[in-house]
């Protein structure tokens, strides 16, 4: 009898893990951004938050965000939202193709990095 | 730093195996042989030594991060979810190392102590219960290879009842590293393609071959070798230590593309 509990345990165990609907990665990757990736926006944005696909250590993490001649936009400290997000304030921007460049730790440590563009076009 | 992250990863996962399966050996197969009880010392030193360096090259890989000092550069390091685990890791593996050798209380300190490196590592950074079913894969990795090990490492006078008792432990492991093996593909690999044009997805299959392999020979072993001796056959003996002598060897080299896979990088999701 006791062996039948085990088996049903380890069953449903397995059964709970490969039912569960969304799949995740052992790196943190950019899952969206707002700004939106390759979006153009009308209005100055006041900050750039970055959803990563799985938790992140705050303390090891770095924003960049540069202006089409490369010079680096005076962003604030970066904030740690949620376990996953990260977002830096803003100042009132010119309009300009902004690159923003993140390098992220995940829970286990390891490290990934991307960059990606939104431009802030003049309504 | 990939090398040294795959060296020190393997290093970890043999000392692990060899540690725990030595537990699993003698609380449920027979007592450890002078040879292997020297086999589990060493493994305990070698993680011991390995936990201190793994805890270095993470304090090297993530010091661009930290300007003020090695002294904030540890605090915030231990202030992390790998931090936390790190220590408990090392406060579990003494723990284990204390309590006399293949007790009831060993098995369950070494099964917490287990899961303590499955919450560590990628599949804690999922969740819980890709943690969980990490926990049951590795544990049973361990009992089965660290169990063929202490087996390669004794003359057992009373071969039929270990043999038997061996085999007993290989199926139950088989039984479970099969489904929770199939789930790891299934998580850590978005699309079938992504197998063969990622370096993550062909190391994965070079680790499916061997562990496939392993798993012919083992069947081979259960259904031909131990019912042999079990019938008394005397002829079989050798062909069957030669057998679990490769399964070892090939357990190693599984050992070895795990650690691998943790440094690697997985195929990318889309961002949108």
């Amino acid at each position: 009898m006791q062996r039948h509990h085990t088996v049903c345990a380890a069953a449903a165990l397995l059964a709970a893990a490969v039912l569960t609907p969304a799949r995740s990665w052992a790196h943190a990757f950019l899952d969206h951004a707002t700004p939106r990736v390759g979006s153009t926006v009308h209005e100055s944005p006041d900050a750039v938050t970055l959803a990563f696909t799985e938790p992140i250590e705050p303390d090891f993490c770095r924003v960049e965000i540069l202006d089409a001649h490369d010079h680096r936009v005076d962003s604030g400290p970066i904030e740690h939202p949620t376990a996953t997000e990260l977002r830096v304030a803003l100042p009132a921007l010119p309009p300009s193709e902004y690159t923003v460049h993140w390098t992220v730790t995940s829970v286990d440590t390891h490290q990934t990095e991307g960059r990606f563009t939104f431009t802030f076009a003049a309504p | 730093m990939t090398t040294v992250v795959t060296i020190l990863g393997w290093l970890d996962l043999l000392g692990t195996v060899v540690l725990a399966g030595g537990v699993a050996y003698a609380r449920f197969v027979a007592p450890l042989s002078r040879s292997g009880r020297r086999a589990t010392s060493l493994a305990a030193l070698l993680l011991a030594v390995t936990l201190f360096l793994e805890l270095l090259a993470t304090s090297v890989r993530l010091s661009g991060f930290v300007q003020d000092g090695a002294w904030s550069l540890f605090s915030k390091i231990m202030a992390t979810q790998w931090g936390r685990l790190w220590l408990l890791r090392c406060v579990g593996l003494a723990a284990v190392v204390a309590v006399p050798f293949g007790s009831r209380v060993q098995v369950i300190l070494v099964a917490l102590w287990l899961l303590a490196r499955s919450f560590q590592g990628h599949a804690g950074a999922h969740g819980a219960v890709p943690a969980a079913i990490d926990w049951l894969h590795l544990s049973a990795a361990c009992a089965w290879m660290g169990s063929l090990l202490q087996f390669v490492l004794s003359r057992p006078p009373n071969l039929a009842a270990v043999v038997e008792r061996l085999r007993r432990i290989a199926t139950l492991s088989v039984a479970v590293l099969l489904p929770a093996g199939i789930f790891a593909v299934w998580l850590h690999v978005p699309t079938v393609t992504d197998l063969v044009s990622t370096p993550y997805g062909r190391v994965l299959l070079a680790k499916i071959a061997i562990a496939l392999s392993i798993f012919i020979l083992a069947a081979r072993k259960h259904f031909v070798h131990v019912p042999a001796i079990d019938r008394g056959s005397t002829t079989t003996i050798g062909s069957l230590h030669a057998s679990v002598r490769v399964e070892v060897i090939g357990g190693a080299l599984v050992l070895l593309l795990s650690a691998l896979l943790g440094a690697l990088s997985m195929p990318a999701p889309t961002v949108h």
